[in-house]
């Protein structure tokens, strides 16, 4: 009975001028930050817009992509992975190292990608059926992992990788390069796939919620799962191209780059809660991340202030989607 | 299993007294006056630290800001005492500025209700960012140059022990008597045992958040404090990473995820276990690299025995419900 | 009798435009056990929850003391003197049992100090009114069900309440434990503490209370005396609707085979004593009813795999069930209703549209893609059929009416025709005109060879459509009701304990 009274109540349709600014917020954030940023940029730095400049910021946007893809699958069915910093600087120095050894080139990759998907797999199955909360278990892993690549990057210290290894993110097809138009490709294709797609749809039902998901027969344990071991394998083949790029294997590689990853996401919309995110849009928020901290170099300002920012920016976003989740409640 | 072994504090006890055991036994430098200090002077910080993350467990949050407030706070003091305030003024200021630092946090998690752990990974972000952007200009020292009174914080022993660890002692029985004893103290079980519960019988668990975030970043100061005192200077390093180790004290000592559960002496035993740990690997020159990696393993098993715990009993809850 | 503590005039509570009760008029004299029955949804809990602050009355004046009360606050109840023992268990597991008992901290000094002797010697004291046999330095955690419910009722002693409210306490408790809550109960009464009791276990009722209050459909019946009563005359007050007209036709439209469709056999969850079998054949419409706490929901939640069990098979037709899911049932032709829609069986913050695709994706995958032309032709059907008032595009289920979220919802259950369709409140909260198409739709499976199996807490809807009513008890099936058997009477005695099983 006590259940009988809530539910007498019905809904009413609350319109609160309150959560559409939120909700304005939340969708348009990242196209008003994104504007103001270029505009800003464009008018009071002339070599911002140049040619060298963008390709430069989309190259660098176009290796660490994966990593967000992956992040924003997780994120749409609410669950972060923190460790994909850690994985990618594995995955990525393992591959480098074995090049070094002689190993074939796509065997180096199938390692690689092999490990992102094992330390996935642990992740999705310790979250999924213990229902630990995955930002603690995460940073479990984040650092067992990060030990690890310490132990490959000892192992390889003095050492470069090998040319082949390093020419892989230098590849261009007709004077672009390939990694580039791959971004393009992929996410206008994941675009499509999770708007279209009938199967995909199932990771937004899931985070929506996931005891409907189940009743309506989606294995919801099976694709969590999934979302962890993508997530790890995306972040090691984005370690891979970027291992390559940097030349020497560096401790510092893939060094927060979960906070960076996590900001982009939920600054392009995705919610800690579940049930939201778009591919495009988080690539793009990668994107105008990017392009704040490049012009934040160009005005001179103090490199390390930029975590300072997008720690600022973190958690004012969380603060917006915490209003937005309660509001919905 | 039997009634002691419920605890995971009680099995990180049995583990503390045989490494230390295997490490007497085996070692001939563990047991040397140079190791104990080195040991002494692990221990006092992140013990201290330790403190203020088991009452946010017990209330069942979280604080991954706390090595950044450290650090912060130890650049505050060292800035402070470069530009000529008296120690004891310096020294007070930094402890404010972690207690500050405390209540934004309690403003983001009690006010704003942001999940504890995507609020204090934002601060620590900001707090990390601040230390390099005070740090920028200065050499990989950082801020060095203190006046004696200041340094022998750091360096003053008393019967063998150093002061920093009669710190630790003292605030490790004042927090023990304090959640324990008094009525004010108590409050932070009610609460993380069922905040919905406290909410209803009054306590103000607004108050309880804050109080926990500000109680946790004071004594992250404190620590931050006397590691400058003791290194005698205030770098980049001062609190890095720090978090994740006593997070892992805590949760070995008996600390669970959910919240409710945790004593003072389960946070003493947890950080002389990682203390020890880390300890073996310089006594046995083992790669500093395999330490991170044993200490992930170590969270990631903490966690999983937590769940375990739990389910557990979800299980027995569900059987006896019906 | 004394002049009144707590008495009521013409109190109202709507939800939106639903009244959960109505004019209801009602006094407490201290020292008196005044007992409020009603069957489920009769308005019990409302009437307390008004009592205790936690809802405020939207017409009528509440007094206490002879003064009129005009904030209601569960703090401001409190300072009064209420106090009310939760049916949910609210305790702090992991502190012990003095501390759950007195939570308020009154052994403090000043500063704060508490001596944990003092509190542990006044905690032994107040186990000791129960007969309680615990070490009060044990965590809760360790204690059975049963004990913590005790504590629970202990706490609420504790605070020296002039009014006490205990909903459904005995349920949990054993019979030594239901007896020593007895004998307090009578010592607070001598004590000139006014006990409000609620309760379904018409025995339990009787036996001990000196009023008792009954209510129906949120309006008072009558407030009676406890002297000659018999449990007959109490049941008959509870119920007795004229329901001439609402009787189901279910089974009668259908003439195919008579073989089960669908059959559960000795199911049993984990800790559970007696195991459930029952079945259901094609053109029925089979219910299971029980009062609250009774064992349904867990049945219902049992058989479609959301909570486990520890033996029984599942038999669809003849075919085992391997597959304990919802999808494994789905294969096989049973579909589910969940009984909380706000809990599961939609998505609130997603449109109608997206609502109608969730259980249909790989059917309207096409190429891998999700075939828009044909969910729309099926949410235009859905919308058709099952009378949704929505538009199917820019709406947020959230914002539809309970009676049209209710409808989208069984739409996504019957996708097609179900071999047996386990239904869970299906008309919960949703308002009468809803109601009766919602009865309509399911009589029509029935008749066009589905089969349903029915849990509800609503009486009247169970025997308007079931054919065969079992009734639950104690997580037990106690008896199978069928044809002219079901009586409200009838289904209510069994359910309310008065009768032995049957």
């Amino acid at each position: 009975m006590a259940e009988f009274e809530i539910n007498v109540v019905e809904a009413p349709p609350k319109r609160s001028s309150g959560r559409a600014t939120l909700v304005f917020l939340r969708e348009y954030g990242i196209a008003v930050v994104a504007m103001l940023a270029l505009i800003f940029l464009s008018l009071f730095r002339a070599n911002f817009l140049s040619y060298q400049n963008i390709s430069s910021l989309l190259y660098g946007v176009s290796l660490d992509f994966y990593v967000v893809v992956g992040f924003t699958f997780l994120l749409i069915m609410g669950e972060v992975d923190l460790s994909v910093g850690s994985v990618y600087a594995l995955s990525g120095m393992t591959a480098g190292y074995l090049a070094t050894q002689g190993v074939p080139l796509w065997l180096c990759l199938v390692v690689g990608l092999a490990i992102g998907a094992a330390v996935g797999a642990i992740n999705g199955v310790l979250v999924v059926k213990l229902r630990i909360n995955s930002i603690i278990l995460t940073i479990g892993t984040l650092l067992a992992v990060r030990g690890l690549a310490d132990v490959v990057a000892a192992i390889m210290a003095g050492h470069r990788y090998s040319e082949n290894f390093r020419a892989v993110p230098h590849w261009r097809i007709f004077g672009v390069s390939w990694t580039i138009i791959v971004m393009f490709l992929t996410v206008g294709i994941l675009e499509f796939v999770l708007s279209r797609g009938a199967t995909v749809r199932a990771i937004y039902y899931i985070g929506q919620n996931p005891k409907s998901a189940f009743i309506h027969g989606m294995s919801v344990d099976r694709y969590r799962i999934g979302g962890f071991v993508l997530s790890g394998i995306l972040a090691a083949f984005a370690g891979f191209l970027v291992a390559g790029r940097v030349t020497i294997p560096d401790v510092n590689m893939g060094r927060q780059l979960e906070f960076n990853i996590l900001t982009a996401a939920v600054l392009g919309g995705a919610s800690l809660f579940g049930g939201r995110g778009r591919v495009l849009n988080s690539t793009i928020a990668l994107f105008v991340l990017a392009v704040i901290l490049n012009g934040l170099i160009m005005f001179g300002v103090e490199p390390a202030l930029q975590q300072v920012i997008v720690g600022a920016v973190l958690v004012s976003i969380v603060v917006v989607d915490t209003r937005i989740n309660h509001e919905e409640r | 299993m039997t009634r002691l072994f419920q605890s995971s504090r009680d099995v990180s006890t049995l583990l503390l007294a045989l490494l230390a055991a295997i490490l007497a036994l085996t070692s001939p430098y563990f047991l040397t006056s140079g190791n104990l200090d080195s040991v002494q002077i692990v221990i006092a910080p992140n013990g201290i630290i330790a403190l203020g993350m088991m009452v946010l467990l017990i209330c069942g949050l979280f604080d991954l800001s706390v090595g950044s407030s450290m650090g912060l706070s130890g650049i505050v003091c060292a800035i402070l005492l470069s530009v000529g305030v008296p120690a004891p003024l310096a020294i007070l200021a930094a402890l404010i500025f972690g207690c500050a630092f405390g209540a934004i946090n309690g403003f983001l998690v009690a006010t704003l209700e942001v999940n504890p752990l995507i609020a204090t990974l934002g601060t620590m972000f900001v707090g990390r960012g601040s230390v390099e952007t005070l740090v920028a200009h200065q050499s990989l020292t950082g801020f060095t140059g203190f006046p004696e009174n200041f340094i022998a914080l750091g360096s003053i022993k008393l019967g063998g022990i150093y002061l920093m660890l009669w710190v630790f002692i003292l605030l490790a029985i004042g927090v023990h008597l304090g959640i324990t004893r008094f009525s004010w103290g108590r409050q932070i079980f009610f609460y993380g045992s069922n905040p919905e519960a406290a909410r209803s019988y009054g306590f103000s668990t607004k108050r309880v958040v804050y109080a926990a975030y500000c109680l946790s970043g004071t004594l992250a100061a404190l620590a931050g404090v006397l590691m400058t005192a003791r290194i005698e200077g205030a770098n980049r390093y001062l609190g890095a990473g720090v978090e994740l180790e006593i997070i892992i004290a805590c949760l070995i000592g008996g600390a669970s995820t959910s919240g409710g559960r945790g004593t003072v002496w389960g946070a003493v035993v947890g950080t002389l276990l990682i203390a020890l740990t880390r300890n073996s690997f310089n006594l046995y020159e083992l790669p500093a690299q395999w330490q991170r990696v044993v200490l992930g393993l170590v969270l990631i098993g903490a966690v999983v025995w937590d769940a375990g715990l739990r389910a557990a009993k979800r299980r027995s809850a569900l059987r006896l419900a019906v | 009798m004394a002049a009144p503590i707590l008495e009521m005039r013409g109190i109202t509570k709507r939800f939106g435009s639903v009244p959960a009760i109505e004019d209801i008029a009602f006094e407490a004299a201290p020292g008196e056990v005044h007992a409020i029955l009603g069957e489920n949804g009769a308005g019990k809990s409302t009437l307390v929850k008004i009592i205790c602050g936690q809802y405020a009355p939207s017409k009528g004046q509440l007094f206490f003391d002879g003064k009129m009360v005009e904030t209601f606050s569960p703090h401001h109840a409190r300072q009064l003197g209420i106090a009310m023992v939760q049916q949910e268990l609210s305790v702090f597991d992991h502190l012990t049992v003095a501390e759950n008992l007195f939570p308020d901290h009154r052994f403090a000094r000043r500063g704060g100090w508490f001596s944990e002797r003092r509190l542990h010697s006044a905690a032994a004291e107040a186990c000791a009114q129960l007969n309680l046999e615990i070490d009060v330095g044990l965590p809760v955690s360790a204690l059975t069900p049963g004990q913590k419910q005790l504590i629970e009722i202990l706490r609420c002693v504790n605070a020296n309440p002039r009014v006490l409210i205990l909903d459904e306490p005995t349920s949990g408790l054993n019979s030594r434990e239901g007896g020593a809550l007895v004998a307090l109960l009578k010592t607070l009464r001598a004590n000139a503490v006014s006990i409000l009791y609620i309760s379904h276990r018409i025995p339990e009722v009787l036996a001990l209370s000196d009023r008792i209050t009954i209510l129906r459909d949120g309006r008072k019946r009558e407030t009676l005396v406890n002297r000659r009563l018999s449990e007959d005359m109490l049941i008959s007050l509870m119920v007795g609707r004229d329901l001439t007209g609402l009787r189901g036709k279910s089974g009668i439209g259908f003439q195919g085979v008579k073989s089960p469709a669908f059959e559960a056999k000795g199911l049993r969850g984990p800790g559970q004593h007696h195991a459930v079998s029952l079945a259901v054949s094609r053109g029925q419409i089979v219910g299971v009813f029980g009062l609250e706490g009774s064992g349904t929901f867990e049945l219902s939640q049992m058989l479609v795999g959301l909570l486990p069990r520890r033996s029984g098979t599942i038999e669809i037709e003849g075919r085992v069930l391997s597959s304990w899911t919802p999808r494994g049932l789905n294969e096989l032709g049973v579909t589910f209703l969940h009984a909380n829609r706000k809990e599961a069986g939609l998505y609130l913050n997603l449109d109608v549209s997206e609502n109608a695709a969730a259980p249909r994706l790989s059917e309207l995958s096409r190429w891998g893609l999700l075939d828009r032309g044909a969910l729309a032709e099926i949410v235009a059907g859905s919308i058709m059929k099952f009378g949704i008032k929505a538009r199917p595009r820019d709406q947020r289920v959230r914002h539809l009416s309970g009676g049209n979220q209710q409808k989208l919802m069984l739409s996504l259950a019957l996708k097609k025709a179900p071999v047996c369709f386990v239904v869970n409140e299906p008309t919960r909260g949703v308002d009468v005109g809803s109601k009766a198409e919602i009865h309509h739709l399911l009589r029509d499976l029935a008749a066009d060879g589905g089969s349903v199996l029915l849990f509800s807490s609503e009486l009247p809807e169970m025997i308007s459509l079931a054919s065969i009513i079992f009734v639950m008890r104690d997580g037990k099936l106690l008896s199978r009701l069928e044809g002219e058997e079901i009586t409200e009477e009838r289904v209510m005695a069994y359910a309310a304990g008065a009768r032995a099983d049957g």
